[in-house]
């Protein structure tokens, strides 16, 4: 299929009919103008060929029975002895084959591996580096087989391609799935997953027996569950390989209609699938490729978001892997400043530590709770206060109208008390909905003190924690206060780390103290406090009777409702202060005055100190410099450690 | 001056020509005289409707009889009360409907005389309710006019409309009731001197008198409450002179099977119109469902007489003291029946339930 697509032959794309030809894998690209095709081959390293031997090694014979300890050492093994130590017939044997092609023609190949790579314009060159043999059968004189694709990492191919006006596109093959080389399986999910858009697998079925078997189910579960994520339906086409009876694999039309068939019952998840004779260069390049494509550019946003949730998982364990390097870094430095630390006693650095966090963070926020939020305690908190009285001026909008009371008095075996009843149903029910809904405003209320109290511990001019972990703009205070117990151990700073996860944990919801008032005060349209009802719901004029007489009840009810609600609810205006309060007054307790009943003697400063001084490099960093300034080496681990910190922000891992 | 101004003229007459308005109180005989004091359309003029249809039927078993001086006074009171049954008999069996209450004030002052008189004795003690809108509580035009009445009066009836001083947090409540003008006129006018002083005029009476009341029966206390929020500068001005004056809440129940419902909304505001740069709700709703009765309408008249008697007795037994109305009394020649009365009335007096509440007592009624 490639041929037909390039206009390539056999000897820059093997496809022969004799047995496996490819070698190495290639990538065809489109380049308009190009005649002639140009290869450009890249070969593996020494050490990856030894790793690539050692593999082959390890699964014959169990790890680590043979060590490849050298480059060198490839050539040197006795292929006799090897054979001796495998049952003949066994599933070893087929892989044996292929060590042995490194082992006995090492000569072969090793000089490619020294050139890093190549560029070959010559047809019939470059069929030596992506070919294992000339497609003579191996009986043949002519056979001539190849050994140098074993040092080939990659070959990119530049051509024209039949359809030129294709555009950018590139074609990269694949070592057929039937072939016995270690990795083939995992190089085909690494090539779809890391180097393509799309991919298009190719079977052909026997002519007389073929059928979708269970190695392509395995396959296409595999494809699967490795691209689950990346809307495989977009881009993934399945190409049934249509044979004629003139070809060497006779006639299977019959059985490719019942190939395709199967994969149309197993309603698989794939963009396409197509009978195609890939030996037809017009079925291939006007049906099949065409199809392809504009397939492509139909699906290409999803198939961009499918590769961008991918990105956004490889980055995510790459950021937890940079995290991982980052407290390395920062355990290494520590080592280097405590030792600084211990000899600080001399110099201010100790004092303005001291003054830090017991200055400007602990008192810091004793002062916040004295100034700012003891003296609100017992007032309204207005922000609070406007918002129930916006819920309670709601109230008046839950009444159901006359045309809805009307429509329920329609239901069923309606009686006017049970119309009334249900009125009153659904009036408890979005009242109580309403004042739920007061729960945003109370967490945006934390949220702002929250802001307060963490640019008391951010703030460079204040505890400059920031210094340690980024507080930048587009982070909620929890979620800086999250990176920074991440950062602050439990098992360093266990008493600091408790309050912090406290601290961050706060939280004032509207059920825990209003809710139970409100529903209190909804007594008066209870479904046990029924008013007397005149109408009954026989006819249509009684319903417009009837839905008049509720309303009025209803009109009159909400206002005691109202005032009941109003009541039950003014003293509590003052309670997002007074547990704002306690809050950050529980916060500046455990912070200062956290005890640890296990231990004898425990010193809360100490931890705090600690803590300051293991992070000397961050937290002063321009003092820390001044000490370090005759230091050429500290100065690159301080060029280290900030540029990780400035890393840091896990907005840089995401897409 | 004033005293005279009042005992001289033979008919209430408004002249609105005057810049500053006066009022002449007329009667045959020197009476009692009963200020209404409080807003504009508070329901001054329904409670002594209502009083006066409730004492008629009240006294009724007693020996004490009471009638209303002149026909022109009866017809006002009797179509008042019409207009108050009228929202009953619009409404069908028990269903209920809603209504809206009559907004137009009363434009004019008008004095109603009732006559309270024993079976079978001579003489009779004459209730002189002087009734004045409103407007001329907060219009500087009537001011000396009113602070005359205030001054000269034995009793003061406060009419508090209840709604206004309990919904929507109160935010009516001064626009209606104006409490801060009749506050002011109270403060400026009674000039208590101790009442073993020779020079003294006579003690006062006020009562405060929540109507509208009937959504709030079951919370009485509420409304009690409010009323000595809203008027603590009074009450506190009084209780500097609480061996002086009786002062007690009397909350009157003028059309029960009525009900304040809601002041009428729109866009989820209540619907307003604004006088004297004061807003007021435009439509306020009530209730009705049943037929009309009333409660505790004869509370005020009892007060009245009991307080008037109380002192009478008192000056009887303690003849250093003076005062001009009770010097009246004394000379009455039924006193004595009169004053045999009082125990009677004195039993009738409710007290300490439903909002009531003798706040001070100095004549022990």
């Amino acid at each position: 299929m490639l041929q037909s697509i390039s206009n390539l032959d056999n000897r820059v794309i093997p496809a022969f009919k004799s047995s496996d030809c490819t070698g190495a894998t290639s990538r065809i690209k489109n380049v308009v103008g190009q005649k002639q095709p140009k290869a450009h081959i890249t070969f593996y390293e020494q050490s990856e060929m030894i790793q690539i031997v050692q593999k082959y090694f390890d699964e014959i014979f169990g790890k680590d029975k043979f060590r490849v300890d050298s480059f060198e050492k490839i050539g040197s093994f006795n292929i006799s002895d090897l054979k001796n130590q495998i049952a003949i017939g066994s599933a070893e044997s087929a892989k044996f084959d292929h060590l042995k092609k490194y082992i006995e023609h090492f000569d072969d190949w090793k000089n490619e591996v020294f050139k890093g790579f190549i560029d070959v314009e010559d047809e019939n060159k470059i069929q030596e580096y992506v070919s294992q043999h000339n497609g003579e059968t191996e009986n043949d004189p002519k056979r001539v087989n190849f050994y140098k694709y074993l040092a080939v990492k990659e070959c990119e191919i530049s051509c024209e391609f039949k359809n030129s006006d294709t555009g950018d596109i590139v074609l990269r093959d694949t070592i057929g799935l039937g072939d016995t080389s270690i990795g083939i399986e995992g190089k085909m999910l690494d090539s779809i997953g890391k180097h393509s858009d799309a991919a298009i697998i190719v079977r052909r079925p026997d002519s007389l027996v073929g059928k979708l078997e269970e190695k392509d189910v395995e396959l296409y579960k595999k494809l699967n569950s490795e691209f689950e994520k990346r809307n495989m339906n977009k881009w993934l086409f399945w190409l049934v390989n249509k044979t004629t009876k003139d070809s060497p694999f006779g006639d299977n039309s019959d059985r490719c209609e019942a190939f395709d068939s199967k994969i149309r019952d197993y309603n698989w998840n794939i963009a396409d699938h197509k009978i195609v004779n890939v030996t037809d260069s017009n079925d291939v390049n006007d049906n099949f490729l065409k199809s392809v494509l504009e397939t492509l550019i139909k699906n290409i946003d999803s198939i961009d978001n499918g590769i961008l949730s991918d990105l956004n998982e490889e980055f995510a364990k790459l950021y937890e892997e940079f995290v991982k390097v980052r407290e390395s870094v920062n355990g290494i430095l520590k080592d280097v400043f405590a030792i600084y630390g211990k000899n600080t006693s001399n110099i201010d650095l100790q004092n303005t530590i001291g003054d830090t966090y017991s200055k400007e963070i602990l008192g810091g926020i004793r002062e916040h709770c004295k100034k700012d939020l003891a003296p609100k305690c017992n007032l309204s908190c207005e922000e609070f206060e406007n918002a129930v009285k916006e819920k309670l001026t709601n109230i008046y909008d839950f009444i159901p109208t006359d045309e809805e009371i009307k429509s329920l008095a329609k239901q069923g075996n309606q009686t006017p008390f049970t119309v009334y009843a249900r009125c009153t149903d659904i009036l408890r029910n979005k009242i109580i909905n309403d004042f739920q809904t007061l729960d945003i405003v109370l967490d945006k209320i934390v949220n702002d003190e929250k802001k307060n109290v963490v640019d008391i511990l951010a703030n460079k001019s204040k505890g400059k924690l920031a210094n340690l972990v980024s507080n930048s703009e587009n982070l909620t205070p929890n979620e800086w206060l999250e990176e920074l117990e991440r950062t602050v151990s439990e098992e360093e700073y266990p008493h600091i780390f408790d309050a912090l996860e406290k601290f961050r944990s706060f939280a004032i919801k509207v059920e825990g103290f209003m809710i139970f008032k409100v529903r209190n005060s909804l007594t008066e349209i209870d479904p046990r406090v029924i008013p007397s009802l005149t109408s009954d719901t026989a006819t249509e004029d009684d319903r417009t009777e009837l839905a008049q007489e509720i309303l009025i009840w209803l009109r009159q009810k909400i206002e005691i409702i109202y005032e009941k609600i109003r009541e039950n609810v003014r003293n509590l205006y003052s309670v997002p202060n007074e547990a704002l309060f306690a809050c950050v007054k529980d916060l500046f307790d455990r912070v200062t005055f956290a005890r640890d009943d296990s231990s004898e003697y425990f010193s809360l400063m100490k931890e705090w100190e600690n803590l300051y001084k293991n992070n000397l490099n961050l937290l002063f960093a321009d003092e820390y410099e001044e000490f370090t300034k005759n230091q050429a080496t500290s100065k690159e681990w301080k060029v280290i450690a900030d540029s990780l910190r400035k890393f840091g922000d896990k907005k840089y891992f995401e897409i | 001056m004033a005293l005279e101004i009042f005992w001289k003229g033979m008919k209430a007459k408004l002249d609105a020509d005057d810049n500053i308005e006066s009022f002449e109180v007329t009667s045959s005989e020197t009476p009692i005289n009963i200020l209404m004091v409080g807003g504009r359309r508070c329901g001054k003029t329904s409670v002594l409707a209502t009083i006066y249809s409730q004492a008629t039927s009240f006294f009724g078993t007693d020996e004490l009889v009471i009638t209303s001086e002149g026909l022109d006074q009866e017809i006002t009171l009797t179509d008042k009360m019409d207009e108050i049954k009228g929202y009953f008999s619009a409404s069908s069996s028990n269903k209920i409907s809603e209504f809206e209450p009559d907004n137009t004030p009363s434009l004019e002052a008008s004095q109603y005389t009732f006559d309270v008189s024993i079976i079978g004795k001579r003489g009779k003690l004459a209730l002189n309710f002087i009734d004045v809108p409103g407007e001329w509580y907060t219009n500087s035009n009537y001011e000396k006019t009113v602070n005359a009445l205030v001054k000269t009066c034995n009793v003061l009836l406060v009419a508090i409309d209840t709604p206004h001083l309990m919904q929507e947090e109160g935010i009516y409540n001064e626009a209606r009731n104006r409490i801060r003008p009749v506050t002011h006129f109270i403060r400026k006018n009674f000039d208590f001197i101790p009442l073993n002083d020779k020079k003294t005029v006579d003690p006062k009476m006020i009562l405060f008198v929540p109507l509208k009341c009937e959504k709030y029966k079951e919370e009485m206390g509420k409304v009690n409450k409010a009323i000595h929020e809203s008027y603590k500068d009074c009450f506190t001005y009084l209780s500097g002179n609480s061996d002086k004056c009786v002062v007690a809440i009397t909350p009157i129940f003028t059309m029960e099977g009525s009900k304040f419902s809601y002041f009428k909304k729109q866009n989820r505001q209540v619907i307003e119109y604004e006088i004297d740069k004061k807003k007021l709700p435009k439509f306020p709703i009530y209730t009705i469902q049943g037929s009309y009765s009333n409660l505790y309408c004869e509370q005020p008249l009892v007060y009245i007489l009991v307080f008037m008697l109380e002192y009478a007795k008192k000056l009887k037994e303690k003849t250093n003291w003076f005062g001009r109305f009770f010097d009246f009394i004394l000379r009455n020649p039924s006193v004595e029946d009169f004053l045999k009365q009082k125990d009677n009335l004195k039993n009738k007096i409710v007290r300490d339930k439903e909002g009531y509440q003798i706040v001070q007592n100095p004549m022990d009624i």
